[in-house]
């Protein structure tokens, strides 16, 4: 149930359609009310003040009196005031954020893909689409690429947008919250038809994504499915550069990398330090730039080579779902 | 007149005016050579007024195509898409970036410090001759077939796709040079502070305009030249392609994203900054009081000037950058808020039991404050990451800046113009016809983006030629408004014209002093000699001490140093003909 | 006397100096400077503030450059390897000595010594001109093996290894480039102040131009400095 907090978000926000959307429109309206308190504040008495003290012609210019050129508490009262109420902006926005850009586990993941000037989608399955179908049940992720430009793929009834780049993935997700047919823009100028590159996405009940699947799955007649895709890559049948098994086994036995045994999801951590969890973005930037990021262990420079220009878009999904196979 | 011919120095002191800068040295030669600051001063107010008008043409044609859904004016999407192009980047970077600084900075700043000149003459005009050759490569990329990369420039679209590859190369070619025009006039601004401030002139007896100009300066010393360097880049991945940007060569296009914000985000102060300071003089001129936090104030120009290095990743929340730099982005954004709130606050206590006359400049001061505020608390907005995702790339952001760009960075230059007008051309506008004007333009620019707020917030995404798409048609009504409201900012701008042109030949005579200012240009003749100061001044007020008003003359009241100097100095005789070679 | 028509502030200072003021100053000094020791200062804040622009200009190109070698490390050792050090030591030892011989030459010119001013001028002018030679040789070799930037890349060892070998090279002919098109200004500017000095423009009271000329060539040193390890020397 959305939380219809205020007749304001009424006429300056679209229609909700995810779990996210409620949650923005509430800030939005906290954003909304305190602007508009703290520009009464200040205009108020901008108005009074330039109305009520006139200077009369001829009147003599009077000195300024000290108290009225400065006045320490004031000042600091002005800083610290504002100071507080945009840390509690800051962190508010920013859970939000981090909400709507980490997608949880179980979500269904779609490549998107954005070309002069149009959409294309996915399916984890291998099935590719123009129209976009998902399911109301689960919650939904966008794993989004461009052929070409810079273009972004927008929906504005879930309040989220995010830049569709060559050469990386981002992404977002959504949990729907009613079914219905929810417009599609691209939000980055892309050239001659960017306002023409438009698409919807139709969130129908699971029977109903179900039966779409399959029909579309059985129009697929050939082709490979991704993941068999991936898996002959991995292992060489399908010869693309040094196979992945060479280096990386599947069974947990150290080679020259570390094995990919339940390497889908885990925690690595990192030669700085840091941790990272394996998703599609960080075994794509793996692939591209092996030096970008290196396992605790191996190192100190990788002894694997960029993939870059060797593996099209659709071969490094297929190691990406292969991978996911791999418990 | 006398007939021994005395120099114009104590000429002027016995009560003879001196030929103004505007009468001596005669000929457009002489103008197009000259090295005063007062006339490169002139030169950039012409150019860059043609430049707003060249670019507020390209808004009126792009308003008009949006009355309708379909594409209804233009011939085609890229005919629409050069429009805004030309419009964001004709307006960036030929008008609002040198407007305050180049045009009316140029014209009072050695005034106000109490020089006769900048430190660096020759350097000044040679800015002025990059601004108009940049210009003309930016004229020559729409004769090459117009640009439609957007003003930002975005690889690989500017690199890759975009089909005029000459035109492209022109355009980048020309905010290059414009971009050392800008570095040129910082350079010289931050060395006349430093060098050349007059007797008595400390850090702190400068007016605030000066503090305002001397942060931007800075920033257009440090960022500018990252500007230039992104460019050269640019031109050389389009022209050569070296794989550093374009990703079909192994490059990366958010990089250049990175880069270009960089500078383009202190670029929006370096918009404001000055802006900010005419106000600041406006404010507290036209209320006849001392302005509230003038340390508080100074210093908040430094410090805007300094966090605007840090925040250029705000434009870049939905490109992809890991979370941690978005929170991180997000955060330091917010703290430009604060300073910023603080030059609000201040301005508004400075009215507070002032003796306030609501004159034309005070009218776009007041102005500037409503629109300003609008457009920083919406900046607030698009700060607020979560809130972003929504709002990046709509209409909102459209309105967010042009509520900061036009209502703040235009209506300061218009402000500031009327303000300085009687001083720079000896003349006064008809005051019922400025306020005529003044409501046009602040009416017109509220009526205009106003709506755009509300149709970015509901999804209209910005650079979009058409909107017949489903779920955009609602916007229509909205659009509508805003094509209307561009007329009347039009007719304002129009109107703004006339009647300035008009003074310049039938106004009435300025005196030396109409508004009761302490700031030095008031001290001198109205238009001031080719030597500015006849005798070097010295000062022992600060700029807003408007007790020291001599309400008879209008003049500033010397100080017990001054009077006796200037007592002894009326009686001496210089040597004829002695300041002649200065001028020219 | 009527009401001054302005300029109530005054110092007359300067109305009482007003009159030798104007007779016995140095033909050098600007209208709007009280001394030439005011106006040297102005210059050289001037200098500073734009061998700052210089710094940033090139720093974009160094931060662009530093990203890429975090994101390729075999590459940029791979491909420094292509890069002659003997050449690049020769280059800096060159430019080294040039900054020493224009740093010379203006303490000539300070202690008013015109002809030896002059000499070390063009000793500067002629290392800077060894300097432009020895990266021609350089760069021929690169074209040749085909060592390019962008899409013009053609050498086959490389390009087996990695997929953007051309960005390495790309950096390098910008970088250097850009550098070389500096030295090559610096020739010229350095080539006008000989040009002046031999006409007896400076004196041991004026030499505020070559003292900005000298300042420039030092930045074209450093900036060198810091290519030379940058691409000769990576580990
Ligand atoms: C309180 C002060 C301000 C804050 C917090 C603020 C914040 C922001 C943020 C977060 C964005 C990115 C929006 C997006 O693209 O998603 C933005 C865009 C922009 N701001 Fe501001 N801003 C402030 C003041 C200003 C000022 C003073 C100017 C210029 C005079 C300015 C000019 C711009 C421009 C030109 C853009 C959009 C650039 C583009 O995408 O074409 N802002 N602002
Ligand atoms: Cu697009
Ligand atoms: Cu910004």
């Amino acid at each position: 149930m959305p939380l219809a907090v205020d007749p304001i978000t009424a006429f300056q926000l679209p229609e909700q359609g995810s779990s996210f959307a409620p949650h923005y429109d509430l800030l939005y309206a906290v954003l909304f009310w305190g602007s508009v308190f703290f520009f009464l504040v200040l205009i108020g008495p901008m108005i009074y003040f330039a109305l009520r003290y006139r200077r009369r012609p001829g009147e003599p210019i009077r000195p300024t009196p000290p108290h009225l050129t400065h006045n320490a508490l004031i000042e600091i009262a002005w800083i610290a005031v504002p100071l507080v109420l945009v840390v509690a902006l800051f962190v508010v926005g920013t859970v939000q954020y981090i909400d709507a850009s980490v997608a949880p586990a179980n979500a269904y993941t779609i490549q998107v893909r954005g070309s002069m000037w149009s959409w294309g989608y996915t399916y984890p399955n291998g099935v590719e689409s123009g129209v976009l179908k998902v399911p109301s049940d689960r919650p939904i992720k966008f794993l989004i690429g461009s052929k070409d430009t810079i273009h972004s793929f927008y929906v504005p009834a879930f309040r989220l947008k995010m830049d569709a780049v060559p050469n990386r993935y981002t992404t977002w997700w959504f949990q729907p919250t009613r079914q219905g047919r929810f417009p599609v823009y691209c939000a980055e100028f892309c050239g001659d038809q960017h306002s023409q590159m438009v698409s919807a996405i139709e969130v129908v009940s699971p029977e109903e994504f179900e039966r779409w699947m399959a029909q579309k799955l059985k129009e697929m007649q050939e082709g490979i499915p991704l993941a068999e895709l991936g898996r002959r890559i991995y292992t060489g049948e399908l010869p693309r550069g040094a196979a992945c098994l060479a280096c990386h086994s599947l069974d947990g036995s150290r080679l020259v990398g570390p094995s990919f045994k339940g390497l889908w999801g885990r925690q690595e951590r990192m030669q700085d330090g840091s941790t990272v969890t394996v998703d599609e973005e960080y075994i794509r930037e793996s692939l591209m730039r092996p030096q970008a990021r290196i396992v605790e262990g191996f190192g100190p420079v990788s002894a694997m080579q960029t993939y870059e220009g060797v593996l099209s878009d659709r071969e490094v999904l297929g190691i990406i779902e292969f991978l996911k196979t791999v418990k | 007149m006398t007939t021994e011919a005395p120099a114009p120095a104590t000429a002027e002191l016995r009560g003879e005016p001196a030929p103004s800068y505007l009468q001596e040295p005669r000929g457009l030669w002489s103008w197009l050579t000259t090295l005063d600051h007062k006339r490169i001063g002139i030169l950039y107010l012409i150019s860059v007024t043609a430049a707003l008008f060249v670019g507020g043409l390209f808004a009126m044609l792009i308003r008009l195509e949006l009355i309708s859904p379909e594409l209804s004016f233009f011939s085609s999407t890229l005919a629409y898409n050069q429009a805004f192009t030309l419009h964001g980047a004709i307006m960036v970077f030929m008008f609002v970036i040198p407007g305050i600084p180049a045009a009316l900075g140029n014209f009072v700043l050695p005034l106000m410090l109490g020089a006769q000149d900048v430190a660096l003459p020759r350097l000044n005009l040679a800015s002025w001759y990059f601004w108009l050759a940049g210009s003309a490569l930016m004229i020559g990329a729409i004769l090459a077939g117009g640009i439609d990369t957007g003003w930002t420039f975005y690889i690989p679209y500017s690199s890759t796709y975009s089909r005029e590859g000459d035109a492209v190369l022109l355009a980048l070619g020309g905010v290059f040079i414009l971009g050392f025009s800008s570095i040129f006039t910082g350079l010289n601004f931050v060395v006349t502070m430093h060098k050349l401030r007059c007797r008595g002139m400390g850090w702190f007896r400068m007016p605030l305009f000066l503090w305002a100009i001397y942060a931007t300066a800075l920033l257009q010393i440090v960022a500018t030249p990252v500007l230039g360097i992104t460019l050269a880049l640019a031109m050389v991945e389009r022209a050569f392609g070296v794989g550093i940007f374009r990703p079909e060569l192994g490059g990366d296009p958010v990089l250049f994203q990175h880069f270009f914000w960089f500078y383009s985000h202190p670029a929006v102060y370096i918009m404001i900054l000055p802006a900010m300071g005419v106000i600041s003089e406006l404010i507290a001129v036209h209320s006849h009081k001392k302005i509230f936090g003038y340390r508080a104030i100074a210093f908040s120009s430094l410090a805007i000037a300094l966090i605007s290095f840090l925040v250029w990743g705000h434009h870049m929340f939905t490109s992809g950058q890991s979370q941690v730099a978005g929170a991180v982005f997000s955060f330091l954004t917010f703290l430009v808020a604060i300073p910023t709130a603080i030059k609000a606050v201040n301005w508004v206590a400075t009215l507070y039991k002032g003796q306030i006359a609501l004159r034309t400049p005070m009218l776009y001061a007041l102005g500037f404050l409503f629109v300003f505020i609008v457009g920083g608390l919406t900046g607030i907005f698009l700060a607020t990451v979560s809130i972003n995702l929504h709002l990046h790339d709509t209409y909102f952001v459209v309105a967010h800046f042009h509520y900061v760009m036009v209502g703040g960075t235009v209506m300061a230059f218009l402000g500031g113009l009327h303000h300085w007008w009687p001083k720079m051309f000896g003349r006064m506008y008809n005051e019922r016809a400025a306020k005529l004007g003044w409501l046009l333009v602040v009416g017109g620019f509220i009526w205009t983006f106003l709506p755009q707020f509300i149709m970015g917030s509901r999804g209209m995404p910005r650079r979009y030629a058409t909107y017949n798409m489903e779920g955009l048609e609602v916007h229509q009504p909205l659009h509508l408004m805003s094509s209307l409201g561009a007329w009347v900012i039009g007719a304002g701008m129009v109107w703004t014209l006339c009647y300035l042109v008009y003074s310049i030949f039938k106004g009435r005579r300025a005196e030396v002093n109409p508004w009761r200012a302490v700031s030095l240009e008031w001290d001198v003749p109205s238009p001031p000699a080719t030597h500015n100061f006849p005798i070097d001044p010295h000062v022992d007020f600060g700029p807003y001490d408007f007790e020291r008003i001599d309400e008879a003359t209008g003049l500033i009241r010397p100080g017990p140093e001054s009077q006796r100097l200037l007592a002894a100095a009326a009686v001496k005789t210089l040597p004829p003909g002695a300041e002649e070679e200065n001028s020219g | 006397m009527s009401a001054p028509v302005a300029q109530t502030t005054g110092t007359a200072a300067v109305a009482e100096a007003a009159a030798e003021h104007h007779q016995g100053h140095h033909p050098a000094l600007q209208h709007h400077f009280e001394n030439l020791e005011q106006q040297a200062d102005a210059a050289t804040l001037a200098m500073w503030l734009f061998l700052v622009t210089e710094i940033l200009l090139f720093g974009g190109l160094f931060v662009g450059f530093a990203i890429y070698q975090t994101w390729y490390p075999e590459l940029w050792h791979a491909a420094h390897k292509k890069l002659d050090p003997v050449l690049g030591t020769v280059n800096t030892v060159v430019l080294l000595v040039s900054s020493f011989t224009v740093a010379y030459a203006i303490r000539m010119a300070q202690l008013g010594k015109q002809r030896a001013t002059s000499w070390l001028l063009g000793a500067t002018i002629a290392l800077a001109g060894v300097f432009l030679v020895v990266k021609y040789f350089e760069y021929s070799h690169k074209i040749h093996e085909g060592l390019l930037p962008g899409a013009a890349f053609s050498h086959a060892e490389l390009a087996a290894q990695f997929s953007n070998a051309h960005v390495f090279f790309s950096f390098y002919f910008l970088m250097t480039g850009l550098h070389g098109l500096h030295v090559l200004a610096g020739m010229i500017v350095l080539g006008g102040l000989l040009w002046k000095n031999a006409r007896g423009a400076y004196s041991p009271e004026y030499f505020t131009p070559l003292e900005m000329g000298g300042l420039y060539w030092h930045l074209v040193d450093i900036i060198w400095i810091f290519l030379f390890p940058l691409f000769y020397l990576i580990k």
